[in-house]
C-alpha cells in the first residue's frame, strides 16, 4: 500500500523549494528597487520610500542615479559591466538559437541514421559520441582554445555557437535517435516501396513524425547553450561578443560595487531565462517524455 | 519549410558573426585588462589613439576572479598580446617565465628612470622585478588605520598611536557598552587577510624577510610576531568582531557599532560614500600604529609582453601607450583618482589641486600622501602566493587562539624555506 505524504509535509517542502528558488529573485528584485542608502538601512525601506529605478535607467542610458551624483558620491561603485548585461542577452539569445539551429541541422540526420541503418563502425561511432560529455570539460578549455584561435575564431560569436553545438549535439543525437528507434519499421520499409531515397524517407516520413521531439530537443540545445560559462569566459574576450553568463558571473563575483546596481543587473539577466524556462520548459519535458513512452 | 527558417537564421547569425580585420595601414595593439570601468578605459583609448595615428588598440577585458587565468592561457597560446595590466603578486611569476618585458627594452635611453623618480617607492618595488622595472602604476593602494572620529570624540580618545593606545582605547569604548570596537576582516581564503597582518607588522618597523628572502618573523623579538601576539590578546579579550569582507565591514561601521578596522585605503572611500553610508564623513585615516607608522602599499601596472617587445615596431607602439596611460603628465592616473577614487603611485599627484578637492571629500590627502610615502612594498616571489595560502589558515587559527603565535609562525618559517630551496632547484 503506498502511503501519502501528509498534506502539511507536502506544503512544507513546496514551502522550502519555493524559498530557495524564488527568494533570491524576490531579493534580487527589492534589492534593485532601493538604492543602497536605503538597503543598508535598518530604519528606511522600499515602503517608505517608494521603488527607484535609477540604477535601470543607468544600465539602458548610462545616466548615473541621483544618489551618486552628489558631493562625496564613491562612483568607484559604479560599475559599467553592469550595462554589458543588455547586450550580452542579445548576444546569448543569438548563440543559443544559432546553435539549437545547428544541433537539428547535424544532429537529427545522424540520429536517424544511428537509429535506422547499419554500417561499419556505428557501435563505436556512436559509443564515441555518447562517452564524449564525460570528459571534464575544464579539459578540453586549452585545446579548443588553440584550436579556435588557429581558425581565427576567438573572440567571434561563430567561436563560441560551434563549442556550444559541439557541446549539446551528444544529447541531440542521443535523444533523438532514440525517438527514431520507437518509430514503428512498417512505416520505413512502406517509403521504400514508394521508391522514397533515405533522403527523402528522412525529410518526408520521420523528421515530422519526430517532430516534437525534435522541437524538445531544440530547446535543450538552446538551453545548454544560453546558460554555458566556461568556454563562453575563455572564448569570448570582449563586451560585444560577451554572453549573459559571463557578464552575470563578472557582476555576481564583483563585491565592490553598488548592490543596487549589482541586483539591478542580475535581475535583468534572470527575467528572460525565467519568462523562458516558464514557457518553454513544460513543452521540453512533454516532447522528452511522450517520445520516451512512445511505441 | 522550419528546417528552411532554421539554416536561414544559422546562416544569418554565422554571417554577422564574422570578424572585421582592422586596416593593414594600422598596427593594432593588443591590450588585456580587467573589466573594471571599461567605458573609461575605451575613452583613455580612445585619446591615445587620437593622440597617435596610425595605432589602434583592441581592448579585451576579462572578469577580476579568472582574469591571471585567462591571461596566462592568451600568453601561452600565442594569442596576440601587447599590454596587459599587471599585478604585484604575479609579476616575479611571468618575469621568470619570460612573459613579459623589462620596460627599458622598449622604452627610449632614459625614459623609465626619469618616471621612476616620481613613483611611491612601495609601488615602484612592486613593478620591479629581478631589478629591472617591468611596469608602470594603473593603480596604487595602501592598506590604512580607519577609526569613527565622532565615536573617539565623544569618548575623549585620542587617536590611538601605538597598538597598546588602540587596546586601551577599544577597552575604554567596551566598558562604555560597545561590544566589540575592533572590527576586523577575518577571512583565511583572501589575500587581503595577510595583506592586513603585513600592514600592522610594518606599523611595528618589522621586516618580515631579509635581502636573502630567509625569514625573520619566527623570532619572538620581531614586530610581526609580536603583532599576531597583539592580534591573539584583543581576540581573547573580545575587543574584535570578525567580518569575512571589506564590503560588509563598510556597512558593519556605519551602523556605528565599530571604531576601528584595517582595510584597503580605498574602503574608506566607500564608508564616507554619501550616496550609500549613513555615518558617511565620521571615518578618517591613521597613521598605521607602532614605532615606524609604515604600511603596506600595492601597485597594479601597465605591462609589456615579451612578444609585443620583441617586435620593433609593436615595442615602440607599446611604450607610446604605456607612457600616455602612465607617464607624465600623469593625465590618466589623474583622471582615474579624480572620477573613481582610484589610488596611484606617482606622487606628484598629491599635490595636484583637482585630486586634492576630489579626494579631500573622503579623506586627508596630505596623511594619504604621507601614508604613500613611507609604506612599503609586500615581498613577492614566484612561490610567495604558493606560501601564503599555507600561512593564511595558520594566521587564522593563531588569532583565535586555535594555535599558538610561536608554533604558527615557525611551521610559516619552515614552509617559507622548504618552497625557496624547491624554486632555487627548478
Amino acid at each position: 500500500m503506498r502511503r501519502r505524504l501528509h498534506p502539511a509535509a507536502s506544503f512544507v517542502f513546496a514551502a522550502l523549494i519555493l524559498l530557495f528558488t524564488g527568494g533570491p529573485v524576490l531579493l534580487s528584485l527589492y534589492g534593485s528597487l532601493v538604492p543602497d542608502r536605503i538597503l543598508f538601512s535598518r530604519d528606511r525601506s522600499i515602503l517608505t520610500e517608494g521603488p527607484n529605478f535609477e540604477t535601470y535607467r543607468y544600465i539602458f542610458t548610462g545616466q548615473l542615479p541621483d544618489s551618486y551624483q552628489q558631493e562625496s558620491a564613491n562612483r568607484a561603485m559604479i560599475s559599467d559591466a553592469a550595462r554589458q548585461v543588455p547586450q550580452s542577452l542579445v548576444n546569448s539569445s543569438l548563440n543559443a538559437l544559432a546553435a539549437m539551429a545547428l544541433n537539428l541541422i547535424l544532429g537529427a540526420p545522424a540520429a536517424f541514421v544511428f537509429a535506422r541503418y547499419i554500417f561499419p563502425g556505428k557501435k563505436l561511432s556512436f559509443m564515441y559520441l555518447i562517452l564524449s560529455p564525460l570528459v571534464p570539460a575544464v579539459a578540453l578549455v586549452t585545446p579548443i582554445y588553440m584550436m579556435l584561435q588557429w581558425f581565427g575564431l576567438l573572440g567571434t560569436q561563430l567561436g563560441i555557437i560551434l563549442v556550444h553545438t559541439a557541446k549539446a549535439l551528444p544529447f541531440t543525437v542521443l535523444i533523438l535517435s532514440v525517438f527514431f528507434r520507437k518509430i514503428p519499421a512498417e512505416i520505413f520499409e512502406a517509403a521504400v516501396l514508394d521508391h522514397c531515397s533515405r533522403f527523402q524517407t528522412f525529410f518526408r516520413i520521420a523528421l515530422p513524425l519526430a517532430l516534437p521531439s525534435v522541437g524538445a530537443t531544440g530547446l535543450f540545445a538552446f538551453m545548454i547553450s544560453y546558460s554555458e560559462y566556461m568556454f563562453a569566459m575563455v572564448l569570448s574576450g570582449n563586451a560585444q561578443t560577451r554572453p549573459v553568463s559571463v557578464v552575470m558571473a563578472a557582476l555576481a563575483r564583483n563585491t565592490d560595487v553598488s548592490w543596487s546596481l549589482l541586483n539591478a543587473g542580475i535581475f535583468i539577466a534572470i527575467v528572460p531565462t525565467l519568462v523562458l524556462v516558464v514557457l518553454v520548459w513544460r513543452f521540453v519535458v512533454e516532447g522528452l517524455l511522450g517520445g520516451a513512452v512512445k511505441g | 519549410m522550419q528546417l528552411r527558417k532554421l539554416l536561414a537564421v544559422a546562416a544569418l547569425i554565422s554571417g554577422a558573426a564574422v570578424v572585421h580585420p582592422a586596416s593593414s595601414q594600422d598596427l593594432t595593439l593588443e591590450f588585456v585588462v580587467w573589466n573594471y570601468s571599461l567605458e573609461t578605459v575605451q575613452d583613455n583609448v580612445k585619446q591615445f589613439e587620437a593622440a597617435n595615428p596610425g595605432i589602434k588598440v583592441n581592448v579585451t577585458d576579462y572578469a577580476w576572479p579568472d582574469y591571471q587565468d585567462s591571461l596566462i592561457l592568451r600568453i601561452r597560446g600565442n594569442t596576440p598580446t601587447d599590454i596587459v595590466y599587471g599585478g604585484q603578486d604575479w609579476l616575479p611569476a611571468w618575469g621568470a617565465a619570460g612573459f613579459i618585458a623589462p620596460l627599458d627594452s622598449v622604452a627610449p635611453d632614459g625614459a623609465v628612470a626619469e618616471l621612476s623618480g616620481d613613483i611611491a617607492g612601495f609601488a615602484l618595488t612592486d613593478v620591479t622585478y629581478d631589478g629591472k622595472v617591468y611596469g608602470l602604476p594603473y593603480y596604487s593602494d595602501t592598506i590604512s588605520f580607519i577609526y569613527n572620529k565622532k565615536i573617539l570624540e565623544d569618548a575623549g580618545i585620542a587617536v590611538p598611536t601605538t597598538w597598546e593606545e588602540v587596546t586601551a582605547a577599544a577597552e575604554q569604548l567596551k566598558a562604555g557598552g560597545m561590544d566589540r570596537p575592533i572590527i576586523y576582516e577575518y577571512n583565511q581564503e583572501l589575500p587581503n587577510f595577510y595583506d592586513a597582518f603585513v600592514a600592522q607588522a610594518y606599523g611595528r618597523g618589522a621586516e618580515l624577510f631579509d635581502a636573502d628572502l630567509n625569514p625573520l618573523f619566527a623570532d619572538p623579538e620581531n614586530g610581526a610576531f609580536k603583532q599576531l601576539e597583539w592580534i591573539a590578546d584583543a581576540y581573547a579579550k573580545e575587543l574584535v568582531q570578525s567580518d569575512n569582507h571589506e564590503s560588509t565591514i563598510i556597512t558593519a561601521m556605519n551602523t556605528g557599532n565599530h571604531a576601528f578596522t584595517i582595510v584597503y585605503t580605498y574602503v574608506l572611500a566607500a564608508l564616507n560614500d554619501a550616496a550609500t553610508q549613513p555615518l558617511a564623513g565620521q571615518f578618517a585615516l591613521a597613521p598605521m600604529p607602532g614605532d615606524t607608522h609604515a604600511t603596506l602599499g600595492f601597485a597594479k601596472s601597465y605591462v609589456v609582453t615579451a612578444a609585443a617587445a620583441a617586435d620593433p615596431a609593436r615595442a615602440e607602439a607599446a611604450w607610446k601607450f604605456v607612457d600616455f596611460m602612465a607617464g607624465k603628465p600623469y593625465a590618466v592616473a589623474k583622471r582615474w583618482a579624480v572620477e573613481k577614487g582610484l589610488g596611484f603611485g606617482q606622487l606628484p599627484l598629491f599635490e595636484d589641486q583637482e585630486v586634492i578637492e576630489a579626494w579631500g571629500k573622503w579623506a586627508d590627502v596630505n596623511a594619504l600622501g604621507e601614508q604613500a610615502s613611507i609604506a612599503k612594498a609586500g615581498t613577492y616571489t614566484e612561490f610567495s602566493s604558493v606560501w601564503s595560502a599555507y600561512f593564511r589558515p595558520l594566521l587564522a587559527q593563531a588569532m583565535v587562539g586555535d594555535a599558538s603565535v610561536d608554533q604558527v609562525m615557525k611551521d610559516g618559517a619552515q614552509r617559507w624555506t622548504e618552497l625557496k630551496e624547491q624554486f632555487a632547484n627548478r
